[in-house]
């Protein structure tokens, strides 16, 4: 394997504006791991083989791209999910409709809902975790909320 | 329960009830680990891999649905956005726009859609997306015939 140690290269803290400069990428976590070889030699990019640059793509991909805590609390309309009384009256399939699309599970009695912009609902804590990692709908694809 | 793995039994319930089984998908989860799946789906009709077979693999991440899964072939295929060697699939949705709205299943219903609409622009294999995009449509289809008798198909005794 690699006998050098894992080292960042020595002036990567007065590179880190330069976005050609693939090793200043190492300031993300994710990348530190990654075949820090590549690091130490400033990842050539030129000479990487097909499976190193996909795998490259993978962690870049991997940065978080969605919102903070704070914008989705203040921006997120939430409502309690309330069954409805005559259960008896519907039929499976019409329960069925109200599931999350992210856990995949019915909504329960006094559940919390989010709601975005375009209308569609969720588990309010599923949505959250996805609107912190994609500031996307899973539905509708819709920017949600609003930055800044 | 991780989230994760309570959706993933979900999924594997889904699966199971057979008003929702896809007569053109067999999903199999492996017995010790609910993380590792193995598909088999049918080669779309009209196309070069009617009548094989082909085994996809699925390994499921901890942050799912959150985060795609990785799926590859298994089943050597001749197409432009599968690596011919990994069998590494060049699909959007599995990669930036992936959305936890998909399921395994859906995954696989958009991989017989790519194997029945091929994106030569994107290529992973470079002979069958060149072969395309030259506008030699009869030798991507023998090409890619071949290879589905060789590895999709039965072996004739």
């Amino acid at each position: 394997m690699h006998n050098h140690p894992p080292r960042v290269h020595s002036n990567f803290h007065a590179r880190r504006d330069n976005i050609h400069d693939l090793s200043s990428m190492a300031f993300l976590p994710e990348v530190v791991s990654f075949r820090y070889h590549h690091i130490h030699m400033q990842l050539d990019i030129n000479n990487m083989s097909h499976e190193d640059l996909l795998t490259l793509g993978q962690r870049i991909d991997n940065v978080k791209r969605g919102s903070s805590e704070e914008i989705i609390a203040r921006q997120m309309r939430t409502k309690t999910y309330l069954l409805p009384n005559n259960l008896e009256g519907s039929t499976s399939e019409e329960q069925e409709i109200n599931l999350c699309i992210i856990c995949q599970d019915e909504y329960k009695n006094k559940e919390e809902i989010g709601i975005l912009q375009c209308g569609h609902e969720y588990h309010a804590d599923c949505i959250r975790r996805w609107l912190q990692e994609k500031n996307v709908c899973p539905l509708c694809k819709s920017k949600v909320l609003v930055i800044g | 329960m991780q989230a994760s793995k309570a959706r993933l039994f979900k999924e594997y319930h889904e699966v199971q009830r057979e008003k929702t089984v896809d007569p053109d998908i067999q999903l199999v989860c492996d017995e010790s680990n609910i993380f590792k799946w193995t598909a088999f789906i049918k080669g779309p009709s009209e196309t070069p891999y009617e009548g094989g077979v082909f085994q996809l693999a699925f390994s499921v991440p901890e942050q799912y649905p959150l985060q795609p899964p990785q799926v590859r072939f298994l089943t050597k295929i001749f197409h432009p956005n599968v690596h011919f060697k990994t069998g590494e699939i060049c699909l959007d949705i599995l990669k930036n726009a992936w959305s936890p709205a998909w399921t395994l299943q859906s995954v696989c219903r958009a991989i017989i859609a790519l194997m029945a609409h091929p994106e030569p622009d994107s290529p992973l294999n470079c002979d069958s997306g060149n072969l395309l995009r030259s506008g030699d449509v009869r030798g991507y289809q023998s090409m890619a015939r071949m290879y589905t008798r060789l590895a999709a198909m039965p072996k004739k005794g």
